[in-house]
C-alpha cells in the first residue's frame, strides 16, 4: 500500500469517527466531558432506601486538576481526632489511605437542578451504625503508564479461569473458543516503529493487560483488574426485550435480566441480588440519558451491602432498540487481599475533618478552600488500579455552584466530591 | 442559556439565536475548527458559516443535542475546508498527525480498489468505542474527533503526556485488530 493509499484510508477513518452518536461526543467534549457516577435505586430493597429517578452527572473539566490535599499531611497540623493512649490499638497493620489518582479527567462531581439527589449503591445512611469495614490490599496494581506491578504471566491463568467460567455461563462451548491475549507480537512492535511518525515505540505498552476470545455471540475479555467485559457481536441480538429508556422501564428490565442471566449471576458467586438501577449521565442541561442496571450480592447487613456493591457486582449496560449491548463482571475480590476490619470514624467525625480541609479532592478550588457544611454524605469504597488498598471513605457532596461558576456554564447547580477517609486516623500511615 | 431556549429562538426565527448559540458554545467550536485549520481567521469563518447552516436547518430540525448538532457541521466544515487548502500539499495543524496516527489502525491486507462500506465501518467504530472505557473513550475522540492536540488532552484531563499517548496507541492498536475482525475494509 503506497503513503497515498494510507493515507487516503486514514482520511475514511477520520470522516467515519464522525458519526458516532451525541451520547458519546457530548461526554468526550473538551470543555464539558462527564463522567458517569450512579444513582443507585434497589428494586429489592425498595422499602428501605428512598428510589431516586433524580439527576446525577459528574463533571470533568478541562482545568487541570488541583494537587491533591494530603490527608495525613493536613491532619498533623490539625488533628481533628485526637488519638488517645486507651484507643490505639495498633494491632491492625497503619494502611495508606491516600487517593493519589483520581481515575478520570477533571474533577469529580454531581449536577442536579436543585438539591443534591445522590444515593449511594449500598444500604447506608446517616442513622446507620457501621462500626467497623474490612481493608483490602490490591495484588495487582498498575501505573500511570498502564504496567502491572507483577507479570501478566503470573495471572493469566486467573484471568483465563474467570473469562472460562463467565463465557461457559453465557452458554459458549469453551472447547470451541481460542483464547488469546492483546500483547504485541514483535512483528506488531516493528510495524509499529516503522509506520508511527508521530509516536516514539517506548510510547507503547507493549505487554498484555487482558486475555480475550470470541464466539459467534459476543467478544469477551478479563483484564488485569480481573473485570470481565462482554461485547455482544454485530448481528447478535441476545434473548429479551429490555427497555430501559425510564426508571420504571429500567426496574421491569432488571427484574427480567436477573431471570435470563441467573446463571451468570450465580457463576460470579451473587446468589442473593440486589437489583441497581443506575441512570446514565446528564447533560449540563440536565437532560437524563439511558440507565445501566446491576446486581451485587445483598448480603445479611449494611456492611455487607457497602462490601458487596464494590468487591462484586455484575452490571449491564446498553439498551438502545430493546437489546443489550454488553455485559460487566467486576471481581475486585479476586485482585485483593483481606487486609482486617478497621474501626471507622463517624459521619459527624469525618465531617469535622472535611471542615478542617483534612480530605483528599480533584475539585480545583485550591489548597486553602475548606468546606464549611455538605449537601450529602455517603459510606463507599474508592477501588481503582493504582491504589495499594481498597479503603472506605466518606464521600461528601459539598455544593460548589456559587464558587466554580466561572468555570461550569449551566443553570445547575453543581456539588463537589470531597473524600474523608473513613478508617480512623491512627490506623492510616 | 439552556439549548432548548436557543432553540426556541431559532424557531421563532430571533436573531439573537445566534448570539446565543456563540456565547454557549462558540470558544469551543473556535479551538475545534483553530486545530483543524490551524488558523484563527479561518477558524472565524468556520463558526461563522456553521451559524448561516444552522440558522438555515432550525427549523424544521430540532436537535436533541445542540452542542453535539453544532459540533458536526464545524468538523465537518472545518475539514472540508482543510482538504480544500491541502489538496496541494500537507498543512498544519492536527490533521496531518490524526491522520498518520490513524494510518495505524488501518487492516492489513486491504486496498484501495475493495469496495469501501461507510456504514459498516462507522457502525464498527461505534460498537468499539461503545465497549471502551469512558476514560479511554474520551481521550480517543478528543483526539481524533476534537483534533485537540496530545499535549492538551494531558493537561485537561490531568495526565501525563506519555500516559496519553500510551493510551492512545494502545487503542489504535485494539481497533486495528476490532477492525480487521470484522473484516471491515477501509
Amino acid at each position: 500500500m503506497t503513503n497515498n493509499q494510507k493515507n487516503e484510508k486514514a482520511g475514511r477513518l477520520l470522516e467515519a469517527l464522525g458519526d458516532v452518536p451525541d451520547e458519546m461526543l457530548e461526554k468526550a467534549s473538551p470543555e464539558s466531558k462527564i463522567k458517569k457516577r450512579p444513582v443507585w435505586a434497589y428494586a429489592a430493597a425498595a422499602a428501605a432506601v428512598v428510589a431516586v429517578g433524580g439527576i446525577t452527572t459528574a463533571v470533568l473539566m478541562t482545568r487541570e486538576p488541583q494537587s491533591m490535599i494530603s490527608g495525613s499531611d493536613a491532619s498533623a497540623d490539625s488533628p481533628v481526632v485526637s488519638v488517645t493512649e486507651d484507643d490505639s490499638t495498633p494491632e491492625l497493620p497503619k494502611i495508606d489511605a491516600g487517593i493519589n489518582n483520581f481515575g478520570a479527567a477533571g474533577f469529580e462531581g454531581v449536577m442536579y437542578p436543585g438539591e443534591c439527589e445522590y444515593n449511594s449503591a449500598n444500604l447506608w445512611n446517616e442513622s446507620s451504625d457501621v462500626q467497623s469495614l474490612p481493608v483490602y490490599r490490591s495484588l495487582v496494581r498498575y501505573d500511570e503508564e498502564g504496567k502491572a506491578n507483577i507479570p501478566f504471566d503470573s495471572i493469566r491463568s486467573d484471568l483465563t479461569e474467570q473469562l472460562k467460567t463467565v463465557a461457559a455461563a453465557l452458554g459458549a462451548e469453551l472447547s470451541d473458543i481460542d483464547i488469546s491475549d492483546n500483547g504485541m507480537t514483535d512483528e506488531e512492535i516493528q510495524k509499529y516503529i516503522d509506520t508511527s511518525t508521530t509516536f516514539e515505540a517506548s510510547d507503547l505498552n507493549t505487554d498484555p493487560t487482558l486475555v480475550e476470545a470470541d464466539t459467534d455471540q459476543f467478544h469477551i475479555f478479563t483484564d488485569i483488574a480481573y473485570q470481565t467485559s462482554v461485547w455482544f457481536s454485530r448481528g447478535y441480538v441476545p434473548e429479551g426485550e429490555y427497555c430501559a429508556s425510564t426508571y420504571d422501564e429500567a426496574l421491569r428490565t432488571a427484574e427480567q435480566l436477573k431471570s435470563d442471566y441467573s446463571e451468570l449471576l450465580s457463576a460470579v458467586g451473587i446468589t442473593d441480588p440486589a437489583v441497581v438501577v443506575e441512570n446514565g449521565d446528564y447533560t449540563f442541561d440536565g437532560e437524563r440519558q439511558c440507565f445501566s442496571i446491576s446486581f451485587y450480592d445483598a448480603g445479611n447487613s449494611v456492611e455487607d451491602s457497602i462490601n458487596n456493591s464494590a468487591m462484586k457486582y455484575v452490571n449491564f449496560y446498553g439498551f438502545e432498540e430493546h437489546r443489550l449491548n454488553g455485559i460487566n463482571i467486576i471481581r475486585n475480590d479476586l485482585r485483593s487481599e483481606f487486609v482486617g476490619d478497621y474501626p471507622l470514624l463517624t459521619d459527624d467525625e469525618a465531617a469535622e475533618q472535611l471542615k478542617a480541609g483534612n480530605f483528599y479532592t480533584n475539585v480545583p478550588l485550591g489548597n486553602d478552600y475548606k468546606p464549611q457544611g455538605y449537601a450529602e454524605v455517603v459510606l463507599e469504597y474508592y477501588v481503582s488500579g493504582q491504589e495499594e488498598y481498597f479503603v472506605p471513605y466518606y464521600r461528601f457532596f459539598v455544593d460548589i455552584t456559587d464558587v466554580i461558576s466561572e468555570i461550569i456554564n449551566t443553570e445547575m447547580r453543581t456539588y463537589g466530591v470531597f473524600y474523608v477517609p473513613a478508617v480512623r486516623p491512627e490506623y492510616l500511615k | 442559556m439552556e439549548d432548548e431556549k436557543i432553540i426556541g429562538l431559532f424557531f421563532a426565527r430571533d436573531e439573537n439565536a445566534i448570539t446565543e448559540l456563540v456565547r454557549k458554545y462558540g470558544g469551543l467550536f473556535r479551538k475545534v475548527s483553530m486545530n483543524i485549520l490551524h488558523s484563527a481567521q479561518d477558524a472565524e469563518e468556520c463558526l461563522n458559516d456553521a451559524c448561516l447552516r444552522v440558522w438555515e436547518s432550525i427549523p424544521p430540525k430540532h436537535p436533541e443535542k445542540l452542542s453535539a448538532y453544532l459540533a458536526r457541521i464545524v468538523r465537518n466544515l472545518a475539514l472540508n475546508r482543510w482538504k480544500q487548502q491541502n489538496s496541494a500539499k500537507r498543512g498544519g495543524g492536527e490533521v496531518p498527525l490524526a491522520l498518520s496516527e490513524l494510518e495505524e489502525c488501518i487492516p492489513g491486507g486491504s486496498t484501495v480498489e475493495q469496495e469501501f462500506d461507510r456504514a459498516a465501518l462507522s457502525g464498527a467504530l461505534n460498537r468499539f468505542l461503545a465497549g471502551l472505557s469512558d476514560e479511554k473513550r474520551a481521550v480517543f475522540l478528543r483526539r481524533y474527533w476534537y483534533l485537540v492536540p496530545v499535549r492538551e488532552i494531558a493537561e485537561q484531563c490531568g495526565m501525563s503526556e506519555s500516559k496519553v499517548k500510551s493510551m492512545l496507541a494502545r487503542t489504535r492498536a485494539e481497533l486495528r485488530r476490532t477492525l480487521e475482525k470484522e473484516d471491515i475494509e477501509i
